[in-house]
Order: C-alpha cells, then structure tokens, then sequence
C-alpha cells in the first residue's frame, strides 16, 4: 500500500545518494538539503540527480541560483517550484483588487472606464487609469465583473470588452441582458495573458440600449500567476 | 544563515530498484562535483509505492498447513 515516507541521509560531503531499495518503488515529493560551502573549492549549484539503474542519468535538476565559495544554502527540490525571476517582483503569486465608478454612457456608445485600486497587491501602475499597465512580467489572469445601475428596462444588454493592449492583443467580449427578476444586466469577462511590464489593460462598456445607461467595473481581480 | 532557495523537481517520477537519488553540488561552468561542500540535514520525501522504505525485515510467508482451525 502507497503511503509518504521520510528518508534522512547521514550528514557528509557531497554527493550525498539514496538508492532504491530491491522490491521498492519510489515517487520524490521533496528534497531539502543544507549545502555548507566553507570549505568549497569554488562556487556552485545545488543540484539533484535521478540516475537509472543503468547509472545513467536521466535528470538533472539544478536550483537556479549559484552559490558563492563560502556560502551555504538550504535547498528545497519539488515538483512547480520555479525561482522568481527578479525584478521588482518579489512573489510568485499576487492579486490586486480593483473596480471602476459608476458612469452614464449614451445609447448605442461605449466608454472605456478609470480603474481604481481598491485592495490586495498594486499590481498595476494607475498613471492612465482607463489604460493601467501591469508592473511586472508573468502571465496574469483578469477577470472584470461589472453591472449596469439605475433603471434598465428587460432584454436591454450591457456588452463588456477586456483586452489586453500591443503587442499581444487579447480580448474577452462579454454581454448581459438584463432580465426580468433583476433588470439590471450584470457579466463577467476574464482573459489570460503573458503579459511584460508595461503592457497596458482596457475595459469598455458598450450600452447596447438607445437610452442613456449608468454603468461601472463593480470589480476586477487581476491576478498573476506566475513569473516570466 | 543559508539563504533559501527553490527548484523545480520533475512531478510523479517513479523509481524502481536500483534508481540512484543523489544530492550534489555542481561547478556552474564545468559541471563537475565541487569538492569540500558539506551536506547536512538531507531529507528526501517520498511516496513510497509499495510500502518496504525502511522495512529491514521480510514479509512474513504464509504457508498452507493441514491442521484444524
């Protein structure tokens, strides 16, 4: 029967092995590890290898940072863990809370709304606030939930457009209809996107009814998911 | 303080009898062990798929026997 195991290696200089065992079968979870480079004869990389039982290696997995002759390290080796890529990032995973005010827009017109920064991670930079940019690279999800106020009338529709800006152009056109119980159209539009600091956001509101419509961001989670 | 550090290990890896996990320290440019690294604390975290990691002794056999239960 499967179960999770700990193996401890005695203390030592490295390489330091596990061989597995007759009759035993094995999937690493994690490998920790402190590297003591006091005595080192120069600088060097953490690194686990898995070698066949033919002793030939069938994978290196080297951390992704160097150490220096005189340093040591502890090192953790798992399956999805990746170094942040520097920069001005210092976390792999951020979310920044955002939403728009409530704006009237003409019929059959659209308008491209301010973003506000509400909570979480100031993942974006708000110098142009209805064209924000992310201030990171990674690849980052956004989802935009947004509502239209005031008095709508059944069947009229409120189209959300998410898009991402150049160079990479990525769009998420959403519309709601406003029904009978609510009156009031409400939608979600979210893209993913990879996405280099800089790059700009867009949201827009199209009112699709021939009347004046309030409408608004009521919130947008942008999210980065990982680091590039 | 050792400063912390990640990396990425290949997921759902199995290894059969005789597969060799080493933990080493590299030279960045040749690829080389670097000697006079001391490791300590080396803990390798498995799931162990058919339950002997650290089982020194045999299963027991069961033998067919004749006599009245």
């Amino acid at each position: 029967m499967a179960r999770d195991v700990q193996i401890r290696l005695p203390d030592g200089g490295a390489p330091q092995s596990y061989g597995v065992p007759n009759a035993t079968e094995i999937i690493p979870l994690a490998i920790n590890a402190t590297f003591d480079g006091t005595g080192a004869a120069g600088s060097f990389v953490p690194t686990v290898e898995i070698i066949s039982d033919g002793g030939v290696v069938i994978a290196r997995v080297p951390c992704q940072t160097t150490v220096a002759a005189g340093g040591s390290a502890e090192c953790t080796f798992a399956p999805f863990l990746r170094a942040d890529s520097g920069g001005s990032v210092s976390g792999q995973q951020q979310l920044g809370v955002y939403h728009s005010n409530a704006v009237t827009v003409s019929g059959s017109s659209n308008v491209v709304v301010s973003w506000v920064y509400d909570a979480g991670d100031a993942v974006l930079d708000l110098s142009a606030p209805t064209l924000p940019t992310v201030t990171s690279s990674g690849v980052w999800f956004v989802v935009c939930n947004f509502q239209g106020s005031g008095t709508w009338v059944s069947g009229n529709g409120l189209e959300g457009d998410l898009s991402t800006q150049l160079p990479v152009l990525t769009r998420s056109l959403t519309t709601s209809l406003a029904d009978n119980s609510a009156a009031v159209p409400r939608g979600t539009t979210a893209i993913t996107a990879a996405l280099t600091a800089g790059d700009q956001l867009r949201f827009a509101l199209f009112n699709q009814t021939s009347f004046n419509r309030d409408v608004q961001m009521s919130s947008a989670y942008v999210m980065k998911l990982f680091s590039l | 303080m050792p400063q912390p550090l990640i990396a990425g290990l290949p997921p759902n890896c199995e290894l059969s009898a005789g597969y060799i996990v080493r933990i080493t320290a590299l030279d960045p440019t040749t690829g080389l062990t670097v000697s006079g690294v001391a490791l300590s604390n080396v803990s390798v975290f498995v799931t162990d798929l058919v339950g002997n990691v650290g089982d020194l002794t045999p299963m027991p056999l069961l033998v067919p026997t004749n006599e009245p239960v």
